[in-house]
């Protein structure tokens, strides 16, 4: 079962890539949704285990994959309700997007290539997802990488492409940098890197003296890197939105539903390690917290449609992060779940609606297209409101269980509420003024593209309705237990995923949990509060873009002016990058190269060639000459060594 | 007093014959002067080598070990291998002579016999421990090298070459002279054996010093280590090649031959200044003799200098030698054997490639070298590699050997400027090889190729493959053999 | 053992030898050709021989071969195998056959000498990596290394005679030093032991036994040899030369196998003779190796010339492996650091290897090297954009190809004895990736500027035949390390744990003979 969901992408890849004929369009796409149907085939069979409450985890050996000195690291696979779960979410979505990619790609001359990547992806993060020790997962992590830089880059011939995938894939390793010195000092500490080892050994111990405590700090910092270079969080988010550069699909694949919740998902499944180091979550939480409020407020003024779709990813993964932050893994995972379905869907849409304006992202060369593509506009419209947290959709569930659990957090979680809450706020605002910029308002088309516009084909709109179907039925999973909704069990996900969370009980007393009954009224009160935000933030999202009249394309009006220019040049933080990291690097290259190798060094030795040259051309002058020269040298010679021997 | 003359015993004979033959053979060649066989060099070449076949033949079998005429004439194993060595560089260089341009010049009955002559002066001196014999041997070398270098007369310079030699030498001769006579005043006794027996028991004084000095720095000159070597450079380039080529090899020989017997007996009796001195020499010489080659332009030039450079290596040897260990001299005759089995290589293939005028060859003639004559230049390259002292060569082991004695008694110093010269001395020879491999061939032809039939290319690939085996099989057998020399 | 395990070394050894002999003198090139490939093939398969006779779980030393050479001083040729040495003759014998393909073509003359020296070049680094006897291995050190001074002279580019001059000046002066620090340790374990002997199992001993005085300046005369050899920071600048000037199949055993010699020297000579003085200097050729790693990396990011670049880029892996070598946890050498590194001296061959190849291949269609005349390959040159990527991928060190594992350990293992060594290395895996990528990202991406990359004609089938063993080997290292650490893991382990008093002896021989009987009779002996 296992070697099905694993082996099948990456035959996948393997014949797309080097057996099928290049030129049928036809075959590479059907194999490339053929081998993750399988694999989701069997994904689900294997969730079934676990959907009966039952199913203990099993870990599956393969084979010894690297032994030295005391370091044993095999290749093993864990299948437990965690991974299960996301095994689900990463094929199912998977499918739907590679079906959907048959069609985006329709005009593009190597789609061999596009599909063995896509599979190629595909086996990474199912590797990602299964590993059982710290570096089998380490594999995943940069095999995906890999995959995102190859696909960012695909149309390479365009020299920005190439560059944006490059700095996809520097800023990932800045963060696996982290995630290496973690690994090096979990190895350390414990002496292992299996997770089940790692596992038995924390929850064992019956309590930790204070250098294990602060060597597990680092460490869980560490990881928390990693998993800022991966889900592009506040330090290292710069690479999300040039990640734009590649197909929609692909944005939507790996920049929205899979790759970038890898750092989640690692947490959560280190989550016994980060429940013993309050400082690290108090720091994550207020990372998330920042991360989502920054890429919410750069959103509100980006013109580009998939630009103001990544931002708003960024921001929806400080959402996750902050649920890790305050303990609340399962919420974390909750979000994960239908943040990966109404994303996908609104980047499919984005991409329908790029195809359908030949390649135009401007919003600001659109408007009134809901008459002309009436299927993309119901969609669209269906994940606005999932995603800014419309009561009875999948984000109203997910959001508002994590600003619930964020209030609960002892110490600083008023504050985090209060900045989610905003950002929340900030959140219906620009997805709303996307919809009404691109749908609704006085059509800007130009002549040409006006005319030709078409709906997309059946096989691009058949995954959307399904995602759309799943934006909402996904949100049911986490009801909390406050709405009593008939027939719905409340809190399904977090019971379970329960098993998964073991807090050591040395720290037991410090997190909120779910379940935990709190005064109901308060619950209640905060999710009025956040309705009532949603509500605020799309009515001035469509009074200003939305009315028949030329709508506001320039920069705010004269208050806002100088905070739009801030925004809109995204805190200048990749100018900072530039200036205080990257060309210092190439001037001290050069100058180490040019300076010190070729004038020190070398200097250095082929001056001293040429002094033993000159020496050896003074002598000779002075040598040559007549007989009597030598005579006096020879005598000279020869007093100089008698007085010696005397 | 009349002294008695007592018949001598009939065994002198024996041991005394190759001197005899050999003289008779040089007398011979020279009264066929006269005749009218003397304008056919082919004829010369013909006795020259009756000559050296019958030497060789008395020296292998005829001779007994034992001491004759108040040891005037003393046979030993290691006297025999010294005159072996001797006779057979000197007899390869006249064929290769004969088969090169020199030959209308150098075969004429005269030349010959003079040739013949410096050979027996160096076998006497090297198989003599009484200070007369040795004298007597050493200034019929001597005096026959002085004409010999000046031979050719074509060119001005190598009349030069003779001139300064000449003047030189015999400054260096009254030098000897000068040390003997105080040896014998201070021990009394013309014989080695007894001097040395003197100079160990007796205490060091001020005229033994002197008497020692005197000695070895005449014999410093003949080496042309550093005080002493400015006559060498116009020597070499002076004379023809086989000349230059029979002076390194053979006037090395006959010198070693005799410092091996007394130094180890002077550095026990002078004490540690002796050993230091020597060192200064060595070091100076190596670091000249490497420093002076760099900029040569000149290959014989070029040569000289390095040989200085090897006298210097050679030195070292010298210097560590004591009465009771014996390595050091045997690391020195495997050093000596290489050096001259490498310099007969390169100036053998040297001599091929020169031209009648005989003008010699500068360094940029031989660009390209290796595109027209691939074995040539191959040949050389081994003779460069074996004079750097690069491993798979006997050059190598040389060093090696002489780096072994020398660590032996923790001269690091000495050791250590070994090593600098010999890095220096690397990037000359290896210029040589760039000029043969790595330019395009300039305009320079070799004459005649033909002169290089099948004789000439045998002895030179006899010597490139010598000097290789020397280096990588052999190495065992000849220490053994050298084992067995010194008993 | 039987007969054949007794003379397969010198089989490898000499076989090459005898092949370029014969190559030089065959009249016709064609028939040259096939006999030097045919020799070289023979050789990789008796190496294989070597390979699957040799026994993983053993410590000591097999196949050994012992003849006197010079009995009077106590030389003799003693040549063996272990598992340190046992996958470099591999590599050496599988990288032979590929650079004698890759010159199939060669359009310049002296076409058979320069096979004739690749072959005697190959004899030279087996008998380095095999000898066990100090003069032996000082014999074929240098026996390495003038084949490559002709082939860097002979068939290089533009100022060929200076980088060739400085290679082998540079070199042999580090050597010759090594050998006057040899003939030190030799005299001082004569008159320890008492008997005479250069060969490596006795000087071991030695060692042992106690420290030796003055022994850090012998430590630093070899350290310097290898130092220039590996090559280590500051004395390295002689290999950006000897890379561009040299021709593609110089610059690819260059990178493969000679630099591995000086990491190896370290292993077999440097650390087992000398412990005390490696714990004394560990720490300060660590930092000099870091600063080799962090300097190589962004020297190599900034330069414009292809080989350059990729031979800066050695520089800094080779920094890894010193790293590995001198990881010191407690008294003892960090076993996961030193598998790693005797791992990472293979995979940087074949990985460097590769991309030399590769350069050579642009090379030989555009004539030039520079990053400025090309642009946008991946277009015109799809399979070779496939092979560049998956080189470059090795060498940044991507999990899945072997380039990780070994820089994994090695890391892992310089975190246990140095946490903040190991930390700024860790930086040079970020500054890998950044100038590796430039590197593809210059050739192979962005539009195609030149018109005369246009025309580029893509991988021909000879080309395919001597860069996909590379390439696939790199992956498969990276896969299944496990059939490679397996059969260096106990000779590491024994280095590692007992690298203080470190002793080897000829497997088959029960020690308690090897002991009492020195090698060498004693009779011919010279007296001290």
């Amino acid at each position: 079962m296992l070697g099905v969901i694993l082996l099948s992408p990456l035959l996948g890849a393997v014949l797309n890539g080097f057996v099928v004929p290049k030129a049928n369009k036809m075959l590479a796409h059907l194999l490339g949704v053929l081998a993750i149907g399988l694999s989701f085939g069997s994904a689900l069979l294997l969730f079934q285990q676990f959907l009966a409450g039952g199913g203990e985890p099993s870990i599956t050996y393969v084979f010894e994959w690297i032994q030295a000195g005391k370091l044993r690291v095999p290749v093993e696979f864990v299948v437990d309700r965690l991974s299960a779960l996301l095994l689900l979410v990463v094929t199912g979505i998977g499918m739907l997007i590679h079906i959907y990619a048959g069609g985006y790609m329709r005009e593009e001359k190597t789609t061999f290539r596009f599909f063995a990547y896509l599979n190629l992806f595909i086996f990474m993060m199912l590797l990602l997802i299964l590993a059982n020790n710290l570096l089998l997962m380490f594999v995943g992590w940069e095999g995906v990488g890999l995959c995102s830089y190859l696909l960012i880059g695909y149309w390479y011939s365009e020299g920005a492409n190439a560059d944006a995938g490059m700095k996809a894939f520097l800023t990932n390793r800045v963060g696996d940098f982290a995630f290496l010195i973690g690994i090096f000092m979990t190895y350390r500490l414990f002496g292992t890197l299996s997770f089940s080892e790692l596992r038995a050994v924390v929850s064992s111990s019956a309590s930790f003296d204070a250098y294990t405590l602060q060597q597990l700090t680092l460490i869980t910092i560490c990881f928390f890197g990693g998993a800022c270079g991966k889900s592009a969080q506040l330090p290292l988010s710069i690479w999300l939105p040039d990640a734009m550069a590649g197909p929609t699909p692909v944005s939507a694949l790996i920049h929205a539903a899979t790759m970038v919740t890898a750092g989640i998902y690692m947490m959560t499944r280190l989550n016994f390690l980060f429940y013993l180091a309050p400082f690290t979550m108090e720091v994550v939480a207020w990372v998330g917290a920042g991360t989502a409020l920054f890429a919410a407020t750069i959103a509100a003024v980006q013109w580009d449609i998939k630009r103001v779709l990544a931002y708003s990813t960024v921001s929806q993964l400080g959402y996750m992060v902050l649920a890790c932050g305050v303990g609340a893994f399962d919420a974390g995972v909750f979000h994960v779940l239908t943040h990966a379905c109404f994303k996908a869907l609104l980047f499919l849409g984005a991409g329908s609606v790029i195809v359908a304006m030949h390649h135009e992202q401007d919003m600001r060369k659109m408007g009134g297209l809901w008459r002309s593509l009436p299927i993309t506009h119901a969609l669209m419209l269906i994940g606005v409101l999932a995603i800014i947290g419309f009561p009875g959709l999948a984000g109203f569930f997910s959001k508002d269980e994590i600003l619930w659990r964020a209030y609960l957090y002892p110490g600083s979680g008023h504050y985090l509420w209060a900045v989610g809450a905003f950002t929340a706020l900030l959140t219906s605002f620009y997805m709303v003024r996307l919809l009404a910029l691109t749908f609704y308002g006085k059509s800007r088309l130009d002549h040409h593209t006006g005319k030709h516009l078409h709906e997309i084909s059946s096989i691009m709109w058949a995954p959307l309705i399904i995602l759309a179907l799943l934006s909402i039925g996904v949100g049911y999973l986490g009801v909390p237990g406050l709405l009593a909704i008939p027939g719905v069990k409340p809190h399904i996900l977090a019971d379970y995923l329960e098993p998964i969370f073991a807090v050591h009980q040395q720290v037991k007393e410090t997190w909120a949990f779910a379940g935990a009954h709190h005064e109901p009224f308060w619950e209640a009160l905060l999710m009025l509060v956040s309705v009532v935000l949603v509500f605020l933030g799309s009515s001035i999202a469509l009074f200003s873009y939305a009315r028949s009249s030329q709508p506001n394309l320039g920069p705010w009006p004269a208050p806002g002016a100088r905070l739009y220019h801030l925004l809109s040049n995204k805190y200048w933080l990749d100018e900072l990058y530039a200036r205080f990291i990257y060309s210092p690097l190439g001037d001290i290259g050069e100058f180490l190269w040019r300076i010190f190798d070729i004038k020190i060094i070398n200097g250095l030795l082929n001056g001293l060639g040429y002094t033993i040259l000159g020496i050896s051309g003074f002598a000779s002058f002075k040598m040559s000459g007549s007989v009597h020269r030598h005579a006096i040298f020879m005598i000279a010679g020869m007093l100089a060594l008698l007085y010696f021997l005397l | 007093m009349v002294s008695t003359f007592t018949p001598l015993p009939s065994s002198f004979y024996q041991a005394a014959s190759p001197f005899l033959v050999l003289s008779v053979c040089a007398l011979l060649i020279l009264l066929s002067g006269v005749t009218k066989l003397a304008k056919n060099s082919c004829c010369i070449f013909v006795l020259t080598n009756i000559a050296f076949g019958a030497t060789l033949l008395g020296v292998c079998c005829l001779s007994l070990p034992g001491r004759y005429l108040q040891d005037a004439l003393v046979v030993t194993p290691l006297s025999i291998f010294l005159q072996l060595l001797l006779l057979g560089f000197a007899w390869l260089l006249a064929i290769l002579t004969y088969f090169s341009h020199l030959r209308g010049d150098f075969f004429r009955s005269e030349l010959v016999a003079l040739y013949l002559f410096v050979l027996l002066g160096m076998m006497v001196f090297s198989s003599s421990e009484d200070l007369v014999s040795l004298f007597v041997g050493l200034e019929i070398s001597s005096i026959g090298l002085y004409t010999l270098v000046g031979y050719t007369r074509v060119t001005r310079f190598s009349l030069e070459g003779g001139i300064k030699y000449l003047v030189l030498g015999s400054f260096a001769t009254a030098l000897l002279l000068f040390g003997f006579a105080f040896l014998y005043a201070v021990t009394g006794s013309l014989q080695l054996p007894v001097m040395m027996a003197a100079i160990a028991s007796g205490q060091p004084s001020l005229w033994l010093t002197l008497g020692a000095s005197f000695t070895i720095f005449a014999l410093g000159f003949k080496l042309a280590l550093v005080p002493f070597q400015q006559w060498s450079p116009d020597a070499y380039e002076g004379a023809a090649t086989n000349i230059t080529a029979f002076m390194t090899i053979c006037v090395k020989i006959m010198v070693l031959s005799l410092l091996i017997k007394i130094l180890g007996w002077v550095s026990e009796s002078l004490g540690g200044t002796w050993v230091y001195v020597l060192g200064l020499m060595s070091v100076a010489s190596m670091l000249f003799g490497n420093i002076m080659a760099l900029i040569q332009s000149s290959i014989k030039r070029m040569l000289a200098y390095s040989s200085i450079a090897h006298s210097g290596y050679m030195a070292i040897a010298l210097g560590v030698m004591e009465p009771g260990n014996s390595f050091p001299a045997r690391a020195l005759l495997f050093y000596l054997l290489s050096y001259a089995l490498t310099s007969l290589l390169v100036f053998g293939i040297i001599l091929s490639l020169e031209h009648r005028q005989g003008e010699a060859i500068q360094l940029n003639d031989l660009k390209g070298l290796a595109k027209r004559y691939p074995w040539l230049a191959c040949g050389l390259t081994v003779g460069m590699l074996s004079f750097a002292g690069l491993p798979p060569t006997a050059g190598f082991l040389g060093k090696f050997f002489v780096f072994n004695a020398a660590v032996q008694e923790g001269h690091f110093g000495l050791v250590l400027c070994a090593v600098v010269a010999s890095v220096i001395s690397l990037f000359y020879y290896l210029h040589l090889v760039v000029m043969m491999y790595m330019h395009a061939p300039g305009k320079f032809v070799v004459e005649n190729p033909n002169w290089i039939s099948l004789v000439p290319r045998g002895i030179l690939a006899g010597a490139g493959i010598g000097v290789l085996a020397l280096g990588t099989i052999l190495p065992g057998l000849v220490l053994a053999l050298l084992q067995g020399l010194f008993g | 053992m039987n007969s054949i395990d007794a003379h397969i070394i010198s089989l490898i050894i000499f076989l090459p030898l005898l092949a370029s002999f014969v190559v030089a003198l065959l009249p016709s090139l064609r028939v040259a050709k096939i006999v030097a490939f045919a020799a070289s093939l023979a050789t990789f398969i008796a190496s294989l021989h070597l390979w699957f006779h040799f026994d993983p779980t053993s410590v000591d030393l097999q196949f050994v071969e012992q003849l006197p050479w010079m009995p009077e001083l106590g030389v003799s040729y003693l040549v063996g195998v272990d598992g340190l040495n046992l996958l470099l003759i591999l590599l050496s014998t599988f990288l032979t056959p590929l650079l004698l393909l890759s010159i199939w073509e060669f359009s310049g003359e002296g076409h058979k000498s320069l096979m004739a020296l690749l072959l005697v070049l190959e004899c030279g680094m087996i008998g380095a990596l095999v000898a066990f006897d100090v003069v032996l291995f000082y014999i074929f050190w240098e026996v390495m290394l003038i084949p490559m001074y002709f082939i860097i002279g002979i068939w290089g580019g533009k100022n060929r005679i200076y980088a060739t001059t400085k290679f082998v000046i540079y070199t042999v002066s580090g050597s010759l030093l090594m050998l006057v620090a040899a003939i030190a340790l030799y005299f001082y374990h004569g008159e320890q032991a008492g008997f005479y002997s250069t060969s490596l199992l006795d000087l071991y001993k030695l060692a042992a036994a106690g420290g030796i005085p003055g022994e850090e300046y012998l430590f630093l005369a070899f350290l310097l040899a290898f130092a220039i050899k590996v090559p280590l920071w500051p004395f390295h600048t002689w290999l950006p030369h000897a890379h561009t000037e040299a021709p593609t199949v110089g610059s690819v055993i260059l990178a493969g196998v000679l630099l591995k010699m000086g990491t190896y020297g370290l292993l077999r000579f440097a650390i087992p003779l000398f412990p005390q003085a490696v714990l004394l200097y560990a720490p300060s050729i660590l930092a000099l190796a870091v600063v080799g790693i962090v300097y190589g990396a962004l020297t190599a990011w900034v330069q414009e010339d292809a080989k350059k670049m990729v031979a800066y880029s050695s520089v800094s892996h080779l920094g890894f492996v010193v790293l590995g070598s001198l990881a010191i946890v407690g008294n003892q050498l960090s076993a996961e650091a030193l598998t790693g590194a005797v791992y990472q001296m293979i995979n940087h061959g074949l990985s460097t290897g590769a991309l030399f190849f590769l350069v050579g291949m642009i090379y030989e269609r555009r004539h030039s090297r520079m990053f400025s005349d090309f642009g946008g390959l991946a277009e015109v040159m799809p399979y070779f954009a496939l092979m560049l990527i998956i080189a470059t991928l090795s060498s940044i060190g991507l999990p899945g190809t072997g380039g990780f594992v070994g820089e994994f350990l090695i890391l892992l293992g310089v975190f246990q004895a140095q946490p903040l060594v190991a930390i700024l290395a860790t930086s040079g895996v970020i500054l890998g990736a950044l100038y590796m990528l430039t590197f593809c990202r210059k050739i192979l991406f962005g539009p195609i500027t030149h018109v005369a990359n246009r025309q580029l004609v893509d991988l021909s089938r000879r080309e395919y035949l001597y860069i996909t063993p590379l390439i696939v080997l790199t992956v498969f290292m990276g896969v299944f390390p496990e059939l490679f650490l397996s059969k260096i893991r106990s000779s590491v382990g024994h280095l590692a744990s007992n690298f203080q008093h470190y002793h080897l002896k000829i497997a088959g021989v029960h020690p308690a003979a090897s002991d009492a009987e020195p090698p060498v009779d004693e009779s011919a002996v010279i007296q001290p």
